[in-house]
């Protein structure tokens, strides 16, 4: 039996596919009442570190990496040194000695107290202990804020010989000074007791210099000549470098230093252990947004979730509820790729926005690529997401354990050897588990609750100095469980049939780098896993994909000089597919609201796809200038056909705070499955292509700070549209679309600040062409308007504050003009009007986040409120009709969601 | 398809389930409007499925709250026009020309009872001018109530307009009626495997009680009570409405796969019952039946106390019974809902 109201008549959701059945009670409508809660625990392990000479010495401890909430200290310095007086006898028996003094700083910089603890006698203890109490200093900071401190201070004392008197006659200068600083690549904080090796690359020779507490260092008096520097921190990466010294000449450096496990910042040539070798080049893309890893987990609204940050990011729409299409500069969701370590992946969400199906704290950084891509990227006509994980810690065993009402997870990781670390983590939603314990005992209910997990098994080999070796195995599984609470089995067999959602793929994915010699870096990537995707709406839909991606990649980088950069590379991807679905015919996949034919068609079919790839990709950097030019080949053997897509990028640096952009190229992608299936589609369908154009502008006043200005304009040609008439084929190339627009953005992420900062706005429009009968008509989601702004603040006592707002136009939907009745099948089908000729309204939202941390000696403690829609603004996202489309109602978003968390990290 | 569906599903899944239904329930019916179609073969009533050169009627079932309205109609009996999407239409270019449709015009409403369901009669041409393949027709058209039809549509299709047939809006003269487009396909007997009888209602019991009569077509809204229909009092809770079908509504039939090459099935139909009523409540309105000899039952209540008057409400109660390939008919009783006795 079936309730009333489960009727088998359509109800008509603009913008959507038609369901007739709705059956099953809401799980998801509950999120909004779930409060999470999670602890985390993370060992600690190689910490801390050893003094700089004659300086203080006791360098903080460099924070762990993916900890971004821990708390910024900033150690003492010397402002105001005092030069003690030399004990005359001592002097005269030409003693020398060092003392170590004990010193007690207060939050003014003065010097409170100084003691010696292993006295030396002959008067040196007293003369230091007088000359240290009148040292002025730059108090210790916490997150800024000048805090008490207590140093150990070695003054050493030593008898200088009187400098002999300038030699007129003397020879000019063969030495230079070379000088500099050491900071975190990724928050710029100064990295204290820093070893550097600099090696005489002419005669082999090593000199070893430990930064002071600031991080700075300096030789004065270093031969004329080519060094390389290599550079290490506790708790940080290395990195080598090459500098020339000048003969009389100071050379001043700034070397960013990654944390343990990141990747090595470009220009660093040996990695070690630990990093992953170079590959990228400079600048191939006009334009590359990336959100570094100390915002990923705290911009407020996306509940600590790294990948959802690109919505805050300029020319990426809203999508209506939330859910996790990608729309990239009025692109189709299906038109970007999101790839993780260079290869595509079926589906970043769990249940199309729940969570990321990749575990956050693995993941490094987030490079989003708007338009005018570099040809490393290829098959699609939108935009791209990169999500880079990060290599496992070397730093010691750590541990990150998290539950909260939607999920639990586990990370450990570690190395194994010196050259082998391994990172494995797991998570599982616990919805279904809760679920029965909050519905009523005595409810009648079948509740349908998403079940998903993943995985992520990471381990780097390092087996020579030249070779990186990446292993990583991963997956992800999503499926509804029914949840029955005193059900007839009927209706629990309704609603099984009701609606179903089940995709699971499992990859495994192997990454080789190699330094070759000549100065060329080889980037090798194979990876291959099946998927699963399982779709069914009542009895008259299902869709079934049974596929095995097999992905490769290989992409060698060569310095050919200082000026000349080269990229070439192929990629390949292919597998076997089987797909079964039997439903209503499928159409247009945009722009299409009256997919609702109940004509029922079938279809089994299996086949092979081979798409390689092959590109180069040409920099020339001379000066202010840099051109790259590209070229990237594309077969797709579905439709037997090729692409051929050139490139081009210049940037100028106009000064040193201004650099002005150019962009143009060719992008090209394969129809959809369904579109170029010779069973239900158009085999002889070609490529489609889009042709990017964008020019703006870069102003970084100071570091920290960066204003940019983007045009853009996109052109497509070749678009899938439905077939027109009986006599057409199923699909078509007949489309059209055009793309244009302005991005402003800023950015404010000062390093040692206490705030940061993104803003936002979008001015665009999306349009298509489907027929030149039916005019120009906007893109399914054209949102004219975009306006974004977070910011986060660090108040005193480790509190943090932050919010995001965020404005857009209303999605264009296709109101209903009139219907038509069914009799035999029971049911009113709409006429449609014009085709996205209405629009919702405007959109508005606030997202609100606050959070306090409690550091401990070995732990903190961090808890949070993230609040998503503070002032419950829902919008309207859709229209629903009711039975026979002559009354509407507007379908309303989101309401307040708290998320209230605790974390525990070790 | 795989990112699309992905995706799709993903909205599906967030949009298709809890999100409850803010407007009036269909199974109410609240103003005149078709409830389903009931085709029947000359000489053999209880066949759904003509063969080329048969003669059969289509019927609408149209029900409105209180005393019956008059409908028009045009219906013309056409080619099913192959479309990749959207409302099925006829076919213009088809070998069956359109001056040989089959066609049913009452325009304007009887102005007297009795007023009859809207329908059209015709005879399915042969094979030979059908086309071969050819396993579907389709009832194109519009239904009004209360009034005439938009003489537009006539213009339109004197002029040879044939997008009239699908694109009208209201094909009422009174733009406030709620008048209908009608695009109705039904199948045809091309093999004796095709053969599909309608099945059919044999008995109603409303709560226990075997419920016979039914209110004459023309009677008030109130003022039932002592009408001789069954009488129960408002407010009710939810009744069961126990409803047997023929013995021979389970047939088995052969189901070609939807997919080409693939085995057929064979299957036995598990006729649906479905209730619409004009007044009252259902909780559970449709039933299916899956075994020999099984009586469906729904559950329906008296509408609340408030809303009867002293001489009693009427309420037509209709049972839609549809099986696996859409034959359909239909019953209709009457009861008469009385306000509470004082106590």
């Amino acid at each position: 039996m079936t309730k009333a109201g489960d009727s088998l008549s359509g109800h008509y959701l603009s913008g959507t596919v038609l369901f007739r059945a709705r059956h099953v009670a809401a799980a998801l409508c509950a999120l909004p009442l779930l409060l999470s809660v999670s602890v985390r625990a993370q060992g600690a392990g190689g910490e801390g570190g050893s003094g700089a000479t004659q300086a203080p010495t006791t360098p903080p401890a460099a924070p762990p990496p993916g900890t971004p909430a821990a708390p910024v200290i900033t150690p003492p310095s010397l402002a105001e040194f005092v030069e003690a007086t030399y004990p005359p006898e001592a002097r005269a028996a030409g003693l020398t000695a060092t003392v170590e003094v004990v010193v007690t700083i207060a939050v003014d910089g003065s010097v409170t107290e100084a003691t010696v603890p292993t006295p030396v006698g002959n008067g040196f203890d007293e003369a230091a202990i007088e000359a240290v109490r009148r040292f002025r200093f730059e108090p210790a900071r916490r997150d800024g804020n000048p805090i008490p401190s207590r140093i150990r201070y070695r003054y050493v004392f030593e008898i200088r010989e009187e400098p002999p008197p300038p030699d007129e006659t003397a020879a000019p200068p063969t030495t230079g000074r070379f000088a500099g600083q050491i900071v975190a690549e990724d928050d710029a904080s100064a990295v204290a007791a820093a070893e550097l090796v600099v090696k005489d690359l002419e005669t082999g020779e090593e000199r070893r210099i430990v930064a002071d507490a600031e991080g700075r260092f300096a030789i004065d008096e270093l031969p004329e000549g080519r060094y390389q520097i290599s550079v290490s921190g506790v708790g940080l990466g290395n990195v080598t470098y090459e500098e020339e010294v000048v003969a009389g000449e100071e050379t001043s450096v700034l070397y960013r230093l990654p944390r343990a496990g990141q990747e090595v910042a470009e220009d660093a040539n040996e990695p070690s252990y630990g990093a992953r070798a170079l590959i990228d080049p400079p600048p191939r893309e006009m334009t590359r947004r990336t959100i570094e890893r100390e915002a990923l987990y705290r911009i407020p609204g996306t509940r600590g979730d790294p990948i959802r940050t690109i919505e805050i990011l300029p020319g990426v729409a809203r999508p209506p509820f939330g859910i996790g299409f990608v729309i990239i500069r009025g692109s189709a969701p299906q038109d970007s790729e999101i790839l993780i370590d260079g290869v595509p992946v079926p589906l970043i969400y769990h249940f199309g926005g729940l969570t990321s199906v990749y575990n956050g704290r693995l993941i490094n950084r987030l490079s989003f690529y708007p338009g005018n891509f570099s040809s490393r990227y290829g098959r699609k006509i939108g935009g791209v997401v990169e999500v880079e994980t990060r290599d496992p810690r070397t730093d010691g065993f750590h541990g990150i354990a998290d539950i909260n009402v939607i999920d639990t997870s586990l990370l450990l990781e570690g190395p194994i050897t010196r050259k082998f670390a391994i990172a494995g983590s797991f998570r599982r939603s616990l919805i279904d588990l809760i679920l029965p314990y909050v519905i009523p005992s005595d409810a009648s209910t079948i509740t349908a609750a998403p079940v998903y997990y993943d995985y992520q098994l990471i381990g780097t080999w390092r087996p020579t100095d030249r070779d990186n070796l990446r292993f990583q195995f991963y997956g992800s599984s999503d499926h509804f469980a029914l949840i029955a609470k005193n059900s007839s089995e009927s209706d629990q067999s309704a609603a099984e049939n009701a609606i179903g959602l089940t995709t699971r793929f499992n990859n495994l994915q192997a990454t080789w780098n190699r330094q070759l010699r000549g100065n060329t870096d080889q980037n090798v990537v194979l990876e291959v896993g099946p998927q699963h995707l399982e779709f069914s709406a009542g009895l008259d839909v299902r869709f079934q994909l049974e596929t095995t991606q097999m992905y490769g990649r290989s992409q060698w980088l060569t310095r050919i000089n200082e000026h000349l950069r080269l990229v070439t590379g192929l990629d390949v991807s292919s597998g076997p597919f089987q797909i079964t679905y039997i439903g209503p015919s499928v159409g247009q996949s945009e722009g299409n609201p009256g997919n609702t034919s109940a004509d029922t068609i079938g279809v089994k079919t299996n086949g092979f796809i081979f798409r390689p790839g092959v590109y180069a990709d040409l920099t020339v950097e001379y000066g202010r200038l840099l051109v790259n030019s590209a070229l990237r080949l594309d077969y797709y053997s579905e439709i037997n056909g090729y692409s051929i897509d050139p490139r081009f990028v210049v940037q100028y640096q106009l000064r040193p705070q201004w650099k002005l952009k150019w962009a143009a190229g060719i992008y090209s992608q394969p129809p959809e499955f369904q579109e170029s299936s010779a069973d239900i589609g158009n085999p002889n369908l070609n490529p489609i292509h889009s042709a990017h154009f964008g020019t703006g502008v870069e102003y970084t006043p100071i570091e920290g700070f960066r204003f940019g200005v983007e045009g853009f304009y996109k052109q497509l040609w070749n678009r899938v549209v439905a077939g027109r008439t009986s006599n057409d084929p199923a699909y078509t190339n007949d489309g059209l679309g055009r793309i244009y627009g302005l991005e402003v953005s800023a950015s404010v992420q000062p390093s040692g600040r206490k705030y940061f900062g993104y803003l936002s706005y979008t001015l665009m429009q999306s349009e298509r062409l489907d027929t030149n009968a039916q005019g120009w008509r906007p893109f399914d989601f054209d949102q004219t308007n975009i306006l974004t702004a977070s910011f986060v603040y660090r108040l005193p006592r480790n509190w943090e504050l932050g919010g995001t707002f965020r404005f857009a136009t209303g999605n264009p939907y296709t109101p209903v003009a009139g219907r038509v009745y069914n009799a035999t099948d029971r049911y009113y089908q709409p006429i449609f009007g014009q085709i996205n000729s209405a629009r919702n309204p405007n959109f508005n939202r606030l997202d609100f986040r606050v959070q306090k941390t409690w550091q401990f000696d070995a732990w903190k403690l961090v808890w949070y409120l993230d609040v998503q829609n503070v002032y419950n603004h829902r919008s309207q996202e859709a229209v629903f009709y009711n039975y026979d489309y002559t009354l509407r109602t507007p379908v309303k978003g989101l309401p307040v969601i708290p998320a209230l968390g605790l974390r525990g990290e070790f | 398809m795989r990112a699309n569906l992905a995706l799709t599903a993903s909205l599906a899944a967030v949009l298709a389930v809890g999100c409850s239904n803010p407007f009036p329930p269909e199974e109410i019916v609240e103003k005149p409007r078709p409830l389903a179609g009931w085709i029947s073969v000359a000489g053999d009533p209880d066949r759904a499925t003509p063969a080329p050169g048969e003669t059969a009627t289509y019927e609408f079932l149209v029900e409105n709250p209180g005393p019956r309205v008059g409908w028009s109609w045009l219906l013309i009996v056409c080619p099913v026009a192959t479309t990749q999407y959207g409302i099925s239409i006829c076919d213009f270019q088809a070998s069956w020309a359109p001056t040989d449709w089959p066609t049913a015009t009452v325009n304007p409403p009887a102005d007297a009872p009795p007023y009859p369901n809207p329908s059209i009669t015709f005879t399915v041409p042969s094979s030979d001018v059908l086309g071969p393949d050819n396993d579907q027709l389709l009832i194109n058209g519009f239904i009004c109530p209360g009034g005439p039809l938009d003489p537009g549509i006539f213009q339109a299709l004197a002029a040879g307009d044939a997008s009239a047939l699908s694109s009208v809006a209201n094909p009422c003269m009174d733009k406030s009626a709620n008048g209908l487009l009608i695009a109705t396909p039904f199948g045809l007997e091309l093999t004796p495997e095709d053969v599909n009888h309608t099945p059919l209602v044999t008995d109603v019991q409303l709560d226990g009680f075997p419920l016979t009569s039914v209110a004459d077509p023309e009677a008030p809204t109130t003022g039932c009570a002592g009408q001789g229909l069954y009488e129960l009092q408002a407010g009710t809770a939810y009744l069961p409405i126990d409803i047997t079908l023929n013995p021979g509504s389970r047939e088995t039939y052969v189901e070609p796969s939807p997919i080409e090459g693939q085995p057929s099935t064979t299957k036995t139909d598990d006729p649906q019952v479905t209730g619409y009523a004009t007044g009252g409540d259902y909780d559970i309105r449709i039933d299916n039946q899956r075994e020999d000899g099984q009586v469906l039952q729904i559950t329906w209540q008296t509408p609340p106390a408030s809303s009867v008057p002293a001489d009693g409400v009427l309420v037509n109660l209709t049972f839609l019974v549809q099986d696996d390939r859409k034959a359909t008919s239909w019953a209709q009783r009457s009861v008469c809902v009385l306000p509470p006795a004082n106590p």
